[in-house]
């Protein structure tokens, strides 16, 4: 249960001249990841840089993010070496995971094999994947975690069979220092694994959350995308709630006659069938928790250790060592799934539970849905009235900044990177050369 | 985990002792459920780590693979990893059973037998596993804010408040501590520094305890100024952004506290407000100005001083504190070069100290003749500043219409 070894507290360098980049790995909406080398010791690294002129008010969730990682050891939780900031970006240096995501390294080994005519069953690998994956989930939900974006995406994968889990992005704390709450009341994820109660925002979620994103995972994992993905977000939500858990028979029932390309068509046991089931259960009360699954009779075979690394040795050589390491295969075999419209990342902020109805809380990334609430903020009146009435004090009201703001910040200053290059600028640049002229580079205009 | 304590096994109770069956005892542990039990044992077996610790400088490789059965550092991992699921165990019950675990443990813990044992787990932090290390932080944690919050709160107000008297007692010897804990991280375990962040902001959502830390410039200067001067320019990042939350925590205490009543918000007010005055130069000429809001600052520390900054002065108990800091030429200078930032976070935080600046009606002569000399570049600036954020806020737009005006009005 408690490991008793500290992990090796070996100095990863602090600054980027440290660093050689190799080559990009990843790119996300704010974010890029790169494979890196130490210039010292040529130890290798994966380092995800990240605007944080993107990232909202007090970068709380990109601060509990690298320390949900940096407080992480764990054989299958993706560990953080060192962050530091360069300039407005944020360098995180993590573990470099050779294969990639367990989607994309295994859609590429099905691909080789098809080309080679070879009889294609994933099934036994992605067991081994999803467990790994839950004595992972089991470290991260005894710290009093929940990931909140558990996807194949993030399920990451090395060379020599290791599974761990990245992108702490979204990971919520129940357990925030010291106060356990009983349930999480805001979400950032993507739309396909939510859970249902988590986009219902009514009595919040737990754990459990974590659950079904994994058995979304599963199926992802086995027909190559999750259930709903090539709806738009909206849609996933509305069919999350209302129609009965995603199975395998979903896919069928979707694809109807379509021609479909994307889908994996691979023999899959009725046991698996029954894991997924296990998971998807819309009421999370009913679902297992990490520790029962992992002694259910689908997983409970690989508590026996010899029996794991034979699984494990097997992942190498019929997966792993067919596909390319990261960095080094050409873009165009990435996964047709990430391209699906249900994989955008969307935001839900529960600021107003009471007041609203079930599932109109949330915001998407691209503005098209904004019903957050704005706070109060101190109103240059209220300023101004402050200091009319010299000594009076009301006292008692405390004004915060609010968030809204900080979004719209986030938007707007998209928009600017997007026009920058207009006319605007030079006018803004002749004012800034008379600003300094004028004021002697340091100084405003000195007083006299 | 039921009503059935009764009906346990037999000889449970003997499982914090060494063992009692099991050849290596660890495992009885993991069902023993008696609090007080867990933690007499974790007291041994510091006392045996620390005890060790002395002597294996000397006698270094000589017990390889000599010793049999679990280390006493195994023994405490699994007690504490035990004690603090307990604890979040018996909170999660939903049924109103009386807190048995929490009183337990707080009474051990503030008793006469154990009572230096909260402060030499933290003093020893570095000494204990990693795993342990997050259990004490929680342990600690948990004891101090568990009547802050839940719909059971009442039941465990009791004993948070007790378990707060008993960190006033040790007030100094912990709060030394969890500051020096930073300091680890400059060695390279980090961790430590971060459950030493969460310590130190679980006790300050009591009053009381803050009270104690900012009703002396000589305790600012202890266990305040250090975040200030060291921690919040480490270059690790989780270290530091963690220091700027302490910071952002202390700076703007009470006003984020769930829990506190009207009284307690209005008392932290209070005390926010006449500490950040009494001691203005040190804390905002001396360290915000010219050290967290300089050039030298990296972007992260730069944008949260500047919200804090501007958070604390829009905040109406801390009126004196703002005219002070708006009738101050050099005050002005940083905000104006902040103004025109490369970072849209910090020019909107730094519009919003800029306003107050304007917006004062008694300004001295410095300030205004600044505004005056610069006014037409300044107001040129400020109707391309935020320009797309106008048409979504209205408030945003107003405050800088009215402000474009006062400075062309001078």
């Amino acid at each position: 249960m408690a490991d008793i070894i500290t992990p090796l507290a070996q100095e990863w360098p602090t600054s980027k001249d440290s660093y050689d980049l190799i080559c990009k790995i990843g790119q996300g909406a704010f974010a890029s990841v790169w494979k890196a080398r130490t210039k010292d010791t040529q130890q290798e690294c994966a380092i995800k840089v990240l605007n944080l002129d993107h990232v909202d008010s007090n970068l709380q969730e990109i601060r509990l993010e690298v320390q949900a990682m940096r407080l992480s050891s764990h054989p299958n939780v993706l560990q953080c070496h060192t962050a530091f900031c360069n300039a407005s970006d944020l360098w995180l240096t993590v573990q470099l995971m050779r294969k990639g995501s367990s989607l994309q390294c295994l859609e590429g080994a099905r691909k080789i094999l098809r080309q080679r005519q070879q009889n294609v069953s994933m099934e036994e690998h992605i067991l081994y994947i999803l467990h790994e994956t839950l004595l992972g989930l089991r470290y991260i939900h005894d710290n009093g975690q929940i990931h909140r974006d558990i996807k194949a995406g993030n399920i990451l994968l090395d060379g020599d069979g290791q599974v761990r889990i990245a992108d702490f992005g979204v990971s919520g704390w129940l357990v925030n220092a010291g106060s356990q709450q009983e349930k999480a009341k805001t979400f950032v994820g993507t739309p396909c694994w939510m859970a249902p109660e988590v986009m219902e925002q009514i009595h919040g979620y737990d754990y459990k959350a974590d659950i079904w994103s994994l058995g979304i995972t599963a199926l992802e994992l086995a027909k190559g995308f999750a259930p709903y993905a090539k709806y738009p977000p909206m849609k996933v939500l509305i069919l999350t709630i209302q129609e009965d858990p995603p199975s395998l028979d979903t896919y069928d029932q979707e694809t109807g006659d379509d021609e479909d390309d994307d889908q994996v068509q691979e023999v899959i046991s009725k046991s698996f069938g029954s894991l997924v089931d296990l998971c998807l259960q819309k009421d999370p009360s009913k679902r297992p928790q990490s520790v029962e699954l992992l002694q259910s009779r689908y997983l409970n075979a690989m508590e026996d250790e010899n029996h794991r690394m034979e699984r494990r040795n097997r992942l190498v050589e019929e997966v792993c060592n067919l596909v390319e390491n990261v960095g080094c295969q050409d873009d165009s075999n990435a996964s047709s799934s990430s391209r699906m419209p249900g994989n955008a990342p969307v935001s839900i902020f529960a600021s107003n539970l009471e007041n609203r109805p079930a599932g109109t809380t949330w915001v998407f990334e691209d503005g098209s849905q904004v019903l957050a609430s704005a706070t109060n903020n101190a109103t240059l009146d209220d300023v101004m009235n402050d200091l009319d009435q010299f000594g009076l004090q009301t006292g008692g009201e405390n004004y915060t900044r609010k968030q809204k703001e900080e979004e719209e910040q986030n938007q707007q200053q998209q928009q600017q990177q997007q026009s920058s290059g207009g006319q605007g600028d030079d006018e803004l640049d002749d004012f800034f050369s008379n600003f300094e002229q004028s004021t002697g580079g340091e100084n405003f205009r000195p007083t006299n | 985990m039921a009503n059935d304590n009764n009906h346990a096994k037999p000889f449970e109770w003997l499982s914090g002792g060494l063992f009692f069956g099991k050849k290596d005892g660890i495992d009885s542990v993991d069902s023993c459920k008696d609090a007080s039990v867990l933690l007499k044992g974790i007291d041994e077996n510091l006392s045996s780590i620390l005890d060790e610790s002395i002597d294996t400088e000397e006698q270094e490789s000589k017990d390889d693979g000599e010793k049999k059965g679990p280390s006493p550092s195994a023994f405490l991992a699994s007690r504490l990893a035990r004690l603090r699921f307990l604890l979040y165990d018996e909170r999660s019950q939903q049924d109103n059973r009386r807190p048995v675990v929490a009183t337990a443990t707080m009474r051990s813990l503030t008793g006469e037998k154990h009572r230096q044992l909260m402060p030499k787990l933290i003093e020893n932090l570095q000494n204990l596993p990693f795993e342990s290390r997050k259990h004490v932080a929680a342990i600690f944690n948990y004891l101090l804010v568990c009547g802050f919050e839940g719909v059971d709160r009442d039941g465990y107000v009791s004993i948070m408040n007790t378990f707060r008297d008993y960190v006033g007692v040790h007030f100094d010897r912990i709060l030394t501590s969890i500051v020096q804990g930073h300091e680890v991280t400059v060695a390279g375990s980090s961790d430590i520094g971060l459950h030493c962040g969460a310590m130190y902001r679980s006790c300050f959502k009591h009053v009381d305890l803050y009270r104690r830390l900012v009703s002396s410039t000589e305790n600012v200067e202890k266990y305040i100024f250090p975040f200030l001067d060291k921690f919040v320019h480490l270059p690790n990042f989780d270290v530091s952004s963690d220091a700027m939350e302490s910071l952002r925590f202390v700076f703007i205490a009470g006003s984020d506290t769930q829990a506190g009543d009207d009284s307690a918000q209005g008392e932290f007010a209070d005390l926010v407000a006449s500490f950040l005055i009494r001691d203005y130069d040190a804390i905002w000429d001396a360290r915000f100005n010219l050290r967290l809001m300089s050039d030298e600052a990296n972007y992260m520390t730069k944008r949260i001083a500047l919200q804090i900054l501007s958070t604390v002065l829009l905040t109406r108990s801390n009126y004196a504190v703002m005219i002070k800091y708006v009738n101050s030429r050099r005050n002005l200078i940083l905000v104006m070069k902040l103004l025109r930032d490369t970072s849209p976070h910090i020019t909107l935080d730094a519009f919003h100290v800029f306003k107050v600046f304007v917006a004062n009606p008694s300004k001295i002569p410095e300030v205004e003749k600044i505004l005056r000399d610069n006014s037409e570049k300044l107001c040129a600036y400020l109707e391309t500043l935020h320009k797309t954020k106008e048409d979504s806020d209205q408030q945003f737009r107003d405050e800088k219409a009215l402000i474009i005006a006062t400075i062309r009005g001078l």
